[in-house]
């Protein structure tokens, strides 16, 4: 066999290979990118009552970028909001949070309109052992009842302007 | 804790760190409150307001006037809003308003199937300007929707069509948890509920000829009451402070 005929094969057989490398690294870089990020244990034991109490659905977020408030303002700023201290018990993690109860309508009621918060990279902190007040209804006669229920705070904090969103209380 | 680098961005940190500032002032004291009376005294819930009794009806809905009542301590609060409650005592109520919970200023809605709870809770940044705030019953899904202008904040997950007994009472209160905090409202800037409405098995919102204003609750008659129009306007406020 001729000489350069060899080595054409030889050319052929190596792009091939060159190809295959190529390919798997891709793949592997898609996988790495679309990787479903998985919530810290106490934040998943939060996912499923925010969802079948408040109709709030959270992921952990599959990217930092973009975020320009970092875990500890968002622990100080949710602290803050909810007049908690400074240095009271809490943790929080970055996710991706939509509320389907919290939706504007095009009219008083109206259809249901889109959520205010859609896929919104958030810092969800949780405030453990919360005292949370009970702001019963006008009933005379109705027997008495305590004031205020213990539950863990959720509160979501904007992961680029830090903007307080919305806070709700997971009971015990 | 999931721990993060902290990114090195001064620009956006410069405008976070602004926000975050904001906050911080607005949770500080901004706003209307005047000195509450210190200590607090026995915890129970106090009331300011009006109601109606016996009214079949499926919604209520009031515009309320923002206002930062005083508190007694961290534990205390003072709010504003408007309800749908069961009839029985062991019955439940879905609520939406204002209020100065524990230090925060914040808007809330609060539910509950049972007088007893559990309680679902949920708070969104402080109110800047009156708005109106309502509760109705969807009838395509039995739910009570709780409402502020044209947003809804939350929904009942149950019926209360199947676990209350009826007619429902609208209820359109001001509340603290100890007599010496205040509800919304001064003498000189009375706290105003207009447009106080029901809604009919049909949809339609109209007055509520019913709507009475009972005697505010303490014993130190801080609390006052009075109509602007009866029976779709009245203010609530503290006096003394």
């Amino acid at each position: 066999m001729p000489g350069h005929l060899l080595s054409r094969r030889r050319v052929v057989l190596l792009a091939l290979a060159a190809g295959a490398v190529g390919v798997s690294l891709a793949i592997m870089a898609f996988r790495s990118h679309t990787a479903q990020a998985t919530l810290p244990p106490p934040f998943q034991a939060a996912q499923g009552a925010l969802s079948s109490t408040y109709g709030i659905e959270i992921a952990a977020a599959a990217s930092t970028r973009d975020v320009t408030v970092t875990q500890q303002q968002a622990l100080k700023s949710a602290l803050a909001q909810m007049s908690r201290p400074l240095n009271a018990l809490a943790e929080a993690t970055l996710v991706t949070v939509t509320d389907t109860h919290y939706v504007n309508h095009a009219q008083p009621g109206g259809a249901p309109g889109a959520p205010v918060l859609a896929n919104r990279l958030a810092w969800l902190v949780l405030i453990p052992n919360s005292s949370v007040p009970i702001v019963r209804p006008y009933k005379p006669g109705a027997p008495a009842g305590p004031g205020s229920y213990t539950a863990t705070l959720a509160v979501f904090i904007d992961a680029h302007t830090g903007e307080f969103l919305e806070a709700v209380s997971l009971s015990s | 804790m999931k721990k993060m680098r902290p990114p090195i961005l001064p620009r956006r940190l410069g405008r976070w760190t602004a926000s975050f500032g904001a906050v911080v002032a607005l949770v500080a004291g901004a706003g209307n409150a005047g000195a509450a009376r210190s200590p607090c005294g026995a915890t129970s819930n106090y009331f300011d307001g009006a109601w109606a009794l016996n009214t079949d009806q499926y919604g209520a809905s009031a515009n309320i006037q923002p206002f930062k009542p005083a508190i007694c301590g961290s534990s205390s609060f003072g709010a504003a809003w408007s309800m749908e409650s069961g009839k029985a005592a062991a019955d439940g109520w879905a609520q939406v308003g204002y209020g100065n919970f524990q230090g925060s200023y914040l808007v809330f809605s609060q539910w509950t199937q049972s007088y007893f709870g559990p309680y679902h809770t949920k708070y969104f940044a402080a109110p800047s300007g009156t708005a109106q705030y309502w509760v109705n019953y969807n009838f395509s899904n039995g739910h009570l929707y709780m409402n502020k202008g044209l947003t809804t904040l939350d929904q009942t997950t149950f019926d209360p069509a199947v676990s209350w007994t009826g007619p429902w009472i609208p209820e359109f209160l001001g509340e603290t948890n100890h007599c010496e905090s205040d509800v919304p409202g001064v003498a000189g800037n009375r706290v105003a509920y207009t447009s106080v409405k029901k809604m009919a098995r049909d949809g339609t919102w109209s007055s509520i000829s019913s709507l009475s204003l009972p005697t505010p609750d303490c014993t130190n008659s801080r609390y006052h009451r009075n109509w602007s129009v009866q029976p779709t306007s009245f203010q609530i406020y503290t006096d003394p402070l």
